[in-house]
């Protein structure tokens, strides 16, 4: 049976498949959890029955970073329709799932609106629909695209998804900054850093980003370390850049930091962060309390809730005036240490244990009185920031013709057919006609491929493509 | 030893460690009180040997060291470097200084830029539009500082790791000797060259190496250069399925100067450029040359600057880069008075 139903217009998708990408940079698999918001927990539950949410995270392999996109159910998509199997059992009021990111990301891959492309090619909308039974059942995640119709089943595994924990109380350190600043510091990083220090005093911050063998240096190495550098001292010329970025406290929106306080999380996930926080013009809100705690980070953009909690790194320099409770940590001569983050996946704790939620109830009540009951609300304004930008190519790219050309790389472009645009070949024909048939063929070409796999994987996307018309061979034959 | 300088003109810094870096990581940096010195030894592929007059590139520039000519010899990683300067693009000023952090000699880029306002004000439209209930800071308080844009500066510091060479070390590192050239030519557009022959390898490597798959392992065919004294410039690849060739006509042969010839106007009258000269059109000088080298060396185009290559027959062939915007206000004669920068493709 159909337990969620929900549909996305186009830029809904554009952001999904941001969200998706932003996910797969911590883990391969991605949760959904779709639920009734917890004001289903207070008595108002008639009121708020339509108030929906689904929340998609992913937790690194290692535990110490946590990515989290809350989609509000009324705002982010067109329609949504969630039916909890059981509803009067309070335990499966929430629907879970796993599944493999890349797979959604590539059903989703290339249906980004692209300005400067036909608009036939296009997805108009997309249907996703959520079927899980009882034992034999089949559970699947079917994705509907409308356009030349094209449906995607995957598969998924039913895991309550593991939220990290976040004490907003206990974290005394805040500071907000819009997005595009943070995007220009990450622009400095020089790549191959570890490292992320953020540090505050007399009114500057810095960002450095640094690798800890040059931190320490001569210092602390250890026997092997002197004598590895002893044979190759052009060693030191493969070690990345150290960048500092010191900026005036008036570049924050809201900056309370207790001065003197080194607190370092890792530069790849704070670039994973920028890099979609930057898509759109936000402010980054940044809750912190002391190092070998958890930093909150969260921002929010039609819709979507977008929240990251990162381990820091215990204290490496000694030099900050928090006096940690654990003595032990504060001696501690391994400073790049970091422990996991607290997380639950036991479902009687999630409810409880949820990151606290960047939403109140007192705004969803007029939320709620001026709700459309139109089906398909006006799409949401489009963000002239992300247009301005293509309008002014950053010079940048424009020096780019004079890069070597890589002569290795896999090139379509040269006789050979670019599968890729079979698909748009479609579009353009008879779409009407080709349609049933498309579906048709594609229903039989993946059938069987699915019930044969238990896995997720890669080749559960069953990606709808039109066999070439012409063989290669017979292509090079013309050369040969 | 000191070394400290602010760089007077970013663009073609970057543009010129972006050039060289396509040729080589490492670089061996000679910096002394008369000029700056860039030299690119890989293993295979094209040396690089460009000597910059110190004002091209930098002002305020102090050089102090126990060597003759306060001489200080570096090895320098050019892409980070590179990167670094990536982030002076729209610097108000940058700075180089030699020091040491943690012990590692590092030279140490500090980039200084002057915001007006923030980007922390410009959300402020569209967050009101931004009617979400749930977010943390939908009545959102903002600084009055933030909108007063005041003068705010921004520092990055860049620390590129490097090595200080002992003049031992340098010592025995000669720019290679090439006998007299047989035909020299002004290059046509760079951008144009490159995309004909970028587009004649890739051709080559479709037609020979089974489907253009895998051909970082197959032998690629080598692209041929030839040059006349008549203005004409010939590129062509030949495999056992195609033969194309491009020729370009009207092209300038510059006049050697006596000068720089040994024995002078005798020197000159059997030069083997004049010979070639006087052997008419038809007589071409040509090299062969791996087109993927051949690509990464003509991405010294993107410093804009007037390249004459210079060719010996079946031997190598040397380009000699003008630097023509080192400074805007500059005429001709000063371009050519500034060292070239000078490229050698050895051949096999």
């Amino acid at each position: 049976m159909t337990i969620l139903n929900f549909t996305l217009t186009t830029e809904a998708i554009g952001k999904l498949h941001d969200a998706l990408a932003c996910l797969g940079k911590f883990s391969e698999a991605v949760s959904i959890e779709a639920s009734h918001d917890k004001v289903c927990d207070i008595k108002y539950v008639a009121t708020f029955s339509n108030f929906l949410q689904l929340v998609l995270t992913a937790l690194n392999s290692s535990k110490s970073a946590y990515c989290s996109f809350t989609l509000v159910g009324n705002k982010f998509f067109s329609k949504y329709l969630y039916s909890p199997v059981r509803p009067r059992s309070q335990v499966k009021e929430k629907f879970n799932c796993k599944i493999y990111n890349k797979a959604l990301l590539s059903v989703f891959k290339g249906r980004v609106v692209d300005p400067t492309r036909e608009k036939d090619t296009a997805v108009e909308k997309c249907d996703v629909s959520v079927e899980d039974g009882e034992g034999t059942a089949k559970s699947r995640f079917v994705i509907k695209m409308a356009c030349v119709l094209k449906t995607y089943r995957l598969t998924f595994e039913s895991v309550a998804p593991m939220h990290a924990l976040f004490v907003k109380e206990s974290a005394n350190n805040n500071w907000s900054i819009s997005s595009r600043t943070l995007k220009e510091f990450a622009e400095h990083f020089g790549p191959g850093t570890e490292q992320l220090d953020i540090y505050s005093e007399d009114g500057r911050v810095s960002f450095t980003s640094y690798t800890e063998k040059i931190m320490s240096g001569n210092g602390r190495q250890t026997p092997v370390e002197r004598s590895s550098h002893a044979n190759g001292d052009s060693e030191i010329l493969k070690q990345p850049l150290h960048t500092t970025i010191a900026v005036d406290t008036l570049e924050f929106g809201e900056f309370a930091v207790e001065e003197k306080l080194h607190i370092i999380i890792s530069v790849k996930d704070f670039k994973a962060m920028v890099a979609h926080a930057g898509i759109t013009n936000t402010m980054v809100k940044a809750l912190y309390s002391r190092p070998s705690s958890p930093m909150q980070l969260t921002y929010s953009d039609e819709g979507v809730v977008s929240e990251f909690i990162l381990m820091t790194i215990g204290e490496s320099r000694g030099s900050s005036a928090t006096p940690a409770p654990n003595a032990a940590r504060v001696d501690s001569k391994r400073p790049a240490a970091r422990q996991p983050l607290e997380a639950t996946s036991s479902p009687k704790i999630t409810a409880a244990s949820m990151p606290p939620p960047p939403m109140s109830a007192a705004p969803s009540i007029t939320r709620e009185t001026t709700r459309s009951r139109v089906p398909r609300p006006s799409p949401p304004p489009p963000q002239p920031s992300i247009q301005s930008q293509s309008l002014f190519l950053p010079e940048a790219d424009d020096d780019q013709k004079w890069d070597p050309q890589n002569f290795d790389e896999e090139e379509d472009e040269m006789l050979l057919w670019d599968t890729g645009g079979e698909k748009d070949a479609v579009t353009m024909n008879a779409a009407s006609r080709l349609q049933a048939s498309v579906n048709q063929n594609q229903n039989n070409s993946s059938q069987p491929r699915l019930s044969a796999q238990d896995d997720v994987g890669p080749s559960t996307v069953p990606t709808q493509r039109l066999a070439p018309t012409q063989r290669l061979s017979e292509v090079k034959g013309i050369f040969d | 030893m000191r070394f400290k300088t602010s760089v007077r003109n970013i663009q073609t810094f970057s543009k010129l460690t972006a050039s060289l870096s396509s040729l080589g990581k490492v670089a061996w940096v000679r910096l002394d009180d008369d000029n700056v010195r860039f030299t690119i030894i890989p293993e295979t592929g094209t040396q690089v040997w460009a000597v910059l007059s110190i004002d091209s590139i930098f002002e305020d520039y102090t050089i102090q060291s126990a060597a003759q000519n306060n001489t200080i010899n570096l090895e320098l990683p050019l892409p980070p470097l590179h990167r670094a300067l990536k982030s002076a693009i729209n610097a108000t000023s940058a700075s180089i200084r030699l020091t040491k952090k943690d012990g590692v000699p590092v030279l140490s880029l500090t980039i200084i830029t002057n915001t007006i306002s923030s980007g922390n004000t410009a959300n402020g439209f569209l967050n009101s539009a931004n009617t979400d209930p749930f977010g943390d800071n939908a009545f959102r308080e903002e600084n009055l500082d933030a909108n007063m844009g005041g003068d705010r500066e921004t520092i990055v510091t860049q620390n590129i790791p490097i090595r200080v060479l002992t003049a031992d070390s340098v010592e025995g590192i000669h720019e290679p000797r090439v006998r007299e050239p047989d035909a020299h030519i002004v290059l046509p557009s760079l951008i144009q060259l490159k995309a004909i022959s970028d587009r004649f390898t890739k051709l080559a490597m479709a037609t020979t190496a089974g489907a253009g798959r895998g051909a970082s392992t197959v032998a690629v065919p080598k692209l041929e250069l030839a040059a006349n004294m008549h203005g004409s410039l010939k590129l062509s690849i030949s495999t056992d399925a195609l033969n194309i060739s491009s020729v370009w006509t009207g092209l300038t042969n510059p006049e050697l100067d006596p000068r720089q010839v040994e024995d002078g106007e005798d020197g000159l009258e059997d030069h083997p450029s004049t010979k070639l000269k006087a052997a008419g059109p038809d007589a071409w000088s040509t090299v062969r040359i791996d087109g993927r080298d051949w690509g990464k060396v003509l991405s010294v185009g993107r410093l804009g600057g007037r390249v004459i290559a210079c060719f010996a027959d079946e031997h190598a062939l040397i380009l000699y880069v003008y630097l023509s915007n080192y400074d805007d206000g500059s005429d001709d004669s000063v371009l050519t008075a500034s060292p070239p920068t000078k490229l050698y493709s050895q051949l096999s």
